[in-house]
């Protein structure tokens, strides 16, 4: 047995460090924080090892629990081309290695999504049809990969953001076998049934939520909040 | 804010309550916003009667 309020963190982006958002976590009642790698002040290769040793010890001594969010499309998983692969897949390397060196529990990733074009006609277009299985592959072997760069010794976690029928599909023979978690944000799942769905039919591998609010009018979102 | 928005969460936090998530995060930014929805957030779990979850 658990009590959520033990459980919440907050996102830490504006804070001048990731030791200083602990702190004001622990002081204020949150169980940790999740940093946004994507503010390059917070971000872990600006890091030295004298500092990650401070942050490991803060968060052995108090139980503070540190979470990481990868930076959105800069790694997406949907880049075909082999030497953006390459700085990706080092830049993972080096964030889970940093996660596993200050005792962080959680990596979160955006999937990311295609590119999209517009026509003479059409404002947005989607992907040339041709691409589709090109992405569909890349999807699927970049997310084997990361699963094995990790290799258990962390919750590797994909997040709802731009999900869809094609991606879920991709994430299904993951889910639930152990070696891949869901991060559901549930404020931008509104107006996907599909995916809200999958999400309730595999509550035991959310292992992570993102809370916030939104607005919209007319079915249309005006903001999260 | 949680709790200024349309989101139902009287309806959502008995569903996760049911999952063992590791980490509820609040992305609710600045940190003072986060803070106060932190509150927010703990009078709905004590109203919804979910302090222990599975």
């Amino acid at each position: 047995m658990f009590d959520i309020m033990d459980r919440v963190s907050y996102h830490a982006v504006y804070d001048d460090t990731i030791l200083s958002a602990l702190q004001f976590a622990h002081l204020n009642g949150f169980s940790g924080v999740q940093v946004a790698d994507e503010c390059p002040h917070l971000s872990f290769n600006r890091i030295g090892s004298t500092d990650r040793e401070q942050l490991k010890a803060f968060s052995n001594k108090t139980g503070c629990n540190l979470s990481l969010h990868a930076p959105d499309e800069a790694v997406s998983f949907f880049i075909t081309d082999d030497l953006l692969l390459e700085g990706i897949f080092n830049y993972y390397k080096a964030l889970i290695a940093f996660s596993v060196e200050v005792g962080a529990h959680i990596i979160t990733v955006h999937l990311g999504s295609p590119v999209l074009f517009r026509t003479d006609s059409i404002p947005e277009e989607p992907y040339p049809q041709q691409d589709r299985p090109v992405y569909h592959e890349a999807l699927r072997l970049g997310i084997d990969r990361l699963i094995n760069l990790v290799d258990g010794r962390l919750i590797l976690c994909v997040e709802n953001y731009k999900m869809d029928h094609e991606t879920l599909q991709v994430l299904d023979r993951h889910i639930g076998a152990g070696d891949l978690f869901l991060c559901w944000d549930v404020a931008k799942s509104r107006g996907k049934p599909e995916v809200q769905e999958y999400f309730l039919q595999h509550l035991d591998s959310v292992k992570q939520v993102h809370l916030h609010d939104f607005w919209q009018r007319e079915g249309k979102l005006v903001a999260i909040v | 804010m949680i709790g200024s928005g349309e989101l139902d969460f009287t309806q959502l936090l008995p569903i996760l309550a049911r999952a063992d998530v590791l980490d509820y995060c609040i992305e609710v930014r600045p940190r003072e916003k986060a803070l106060q929805s932190l509150a927010a957030l703990r009078r709905m779990v004590t109203e919804l009667d979910l302090e222990e979850g599975p």
